[in-house]
């Protein structure tokens, strides 16, 4: 309800209203951001940008949608874009990394950190996964409101997310069978 | 009676808490039944727990106040269409109009810049070159002899990685230089884009005087320093003198684009059109060096081009290494030059081998053709041109795909020390 007040008034031109709606959604920004770029410096930029675009964008939202996946999906645009330009390099959805670490010094070294271990297995799969992965588990998202955030289809989304759960499950198995855990 | 793939996608939905009372009764008792999926499941049970426990970051600072000088900017040239007729000032200046776009922190990143690269003029001499170099080398463990080689391949392959710089830093070049490979950058895009970045430098660079060239070198050392690190200006600090032990360094070696400035400058003056000659240069070796990419495997026979993993990494890209999904009996194959790793492209799969030849990645290729597999002089990053095959027989675009070994921190260590001590 407040938000919803907020965004009238900032589209009807209340500069301050824009300026609380963005404070109070730059956390859920940066989250974003930061867990698909995986990096603090490419997620301060991008979320920065982010905000800029709505700040500019605030009369194009309409109120059919919901304000935080409209939100979610300017970043998240953004940040596939920026980790297009930054890495093009290993697309995983031509490549189906298959990680087949038979070496015992690989299994147990990567058995450290779970958080750690996590972010690099999430670091793995390809950019619309990892962010479906990252609306469903950062800002608890459901298929449809991630299905909106990103324009994607709603079985997409799902076959998406359980193929990350999937990658992600024989990832860090692969990380741990080796460990001393 | 369910079959597993479907149970697999009621635990999913379970986890997401998308079942029902009779889809769940149902994955239960299925569960019961079939240990796999009850051992599946507890994975990924487990698994979703971990992600909904992942740390919940903060930015470290407020976003909105970062951003507000930009927003007030933007008010700014909103209004400013009305600005003509209200204010008696009807022709705009164009020099205010840039200077008000500058924020303190980018005035101060130039003045910063500015100083050091002036600095660094002033004081430049051979002999501090050669102490610059020792620097060099201490900090970024690379041999001089080694400094040629790479420069060799830099300029033909700019898809090889240095061996100085952080490996970050090796891989956002790799990207950049990969775009210009792929034919869709020319190299000039990429200044223009960090002038876009950085709206000073774009301005000063156009006006071309030597002052003006000056900020067109802070914004370089700037965009190159904020895109890889959180370091500040102690980096670039340690870029400029690190760039004069770059004695020679090759355009193309993109870390240090202030350093041969500064030097071309000095020798002869007309930096920024020096620099642009010398970066066309470069990609133009890049295209002649890329086109037997496009030369087709005319017979059927097995095609395998082995660089000699003794060779220290020199073999590797001239020869021309190509796999086309198209061909079945095609195969390509790369060994690192310290014999580490094998990348082999054959039946439809790329793997990569270590030196016990056990296999430790696979990939499934999609249709297309892979060409100039390359690997860098860190002996884990694999370079290659994917170029895929639509559906409709047709070339899509060239890309440089770039494929690591994940790192396995013992080994790194191990050949760390092993730098240090070379």
């Amino acid at each position: 309800m407040v938000e919803q007040q907020l965004i009238r008034a900032a589209q009807s031109g209340d500069r301050d209203a824009l300026i609380t709606l963005l404070r109070n959604i730059e956390t859920h920004v940066y989250r974003t951001a930061y867990y698909i770029l995986n990096n603090e410096q490419d997620a301060m930029d991008a979320s920065q940008e982010a905000l800029i675009r709505i700040y500019t964008k605030i009369n194009s939202y309409e109120e059919k949608a919901q304000f935080k996946t409209w939100v979610q999906r300017i970043v998240t645009n953004i940040c596939i874009d920026k980790f297009r330009r930054t890495k093009p390099s290993v697309s995983i959805e031509e490549h189906e990394l298959v990680f087949r670490g038979d070496d015992n010094v690989e299994r147990e070294v990567l058995s450290t950190y779970v958080a750690k271990d996590i972010q690099e297995a999430i670091e793995k799969l390809p950019e619309h996964h990892r962010a479906v992965v990252v609306l469903r588990y950062l800002q608890d998202f459901s298929y449809n409101e991630i299905a909106d955030s990103l324009n994607l289809p709603l079985n997409t989304v799902k076959s998406y997310l359980f193929r990350a759960r999937q990658q992600l499950q024989s990832l860090l198995q692969d990380y741990q069978k080796g460990g001393v855990r | 009676m369910m079959n597993c793939p479907e149970v697999m996608e009621l635990m999913n939905r379970y986890l997401d808490a998308d079942l029902n009372e009779l889809e769940s009764a149902h994955l239960m008792e299925h569960l019961k039944q079939c240990s796999d999926c009850s051992e599946m499941f507890e994975r990924l049970r487990h698994l979703s727990a971990e992600l909904e426990n992942m740390p919940k970051v903060m930015p470290k600072y407020s976003l909105v106040d970062a951003i507000m000088p930009q927003l007030d900017q933007i008010d700014r040239e909103r209004e400013h269409p009305l600005m003509p007729e209200k204010s008696p000032q009807k022709v705009v200046p164009m020099k205010p109009r840039f200077w008000e776009r500058l924020s303190f922190r980018s005035i101060g990143g130039v003045v910063a810049a500015g100083i050091i690269v002036g600095l660094f003029m002033v004081t430049y001499k051979p002999d501090t070159a050669q102490q610059a170099d020792m620097e060099l080398m201490s900090s970024q463990e690379s041999a001089a002899a080694d400094q040629k080689v790479e420069m060799q391949i830099d300029a033909s392959s700019p898809s090889t990685s240095q061996t100085s710089g952080t490996p970050n830093q090796a891989v956002s070049q790799d990207v950049k230089t990969g775009g210009e490979q792929g034919g869709a950058v020319n190299p000039d895009t990429k200044s223009a884009d960090m002038a876009s970045k950085e709206p000073p430098a774009s301005e000063g660079s156009k006006s071309g005087a030597t002052h003006d060239s000056t900020k067109a070198h802070q914004g370089n050392t700037e965009s190159s320093g904020g895109g890889h690190s959180n370091q500040g200006t102690t980096d670039s600090k340690s870029d400029v003198s690190s760039k004069s032990g770059n004695e020679g360094s090759d355009a193309s070696n993109q870390t240090n684009p202030p350093t041969s400035l500064a030097k071309q400058e000095q020798e002869d003056g007309a930096a920024g059109d020096t620099q642009r000659k010398d970066r066309d240069a470069s990609s133009d070796a890049t295209l002649e060096d890329g086109q037997p990419v496009t030369v087709e495997i005319g017979s059927g026979e097995p095609r395998s081009l082995i660089s000699d993993a003794g060779d220290k990494g020199g073999n590797n890209f001239l020869a021309v290494v190509e796999y086309d999904t198209a061909n079945p009996d095609s195969r390509a194959e790369v060994a690192t030059s310290n014999g580490a790793y094998r990348a082999v492209f054959e039946k439809n799969k790329f793997m990569i081998y270590n030196a016990k030849d056990k296999e430790v990645y696979q990939q499934k290729l999609t249709n297309g053709v892979f060409s100039n597999p390359l690997w860098a002089e860190d002996n884990k990053t694999l370079t290659y041109t994917f170029t895929p095959r639509k559906a409709d027989g047709q070339m899509g675009e060239e890309q440089v795909i770039q494929v690591k070994v994940k790192a396995k921190d013992k080994e790194k260590q191990q050949e760390k020390g092993k730098k240090s001590k070379s």
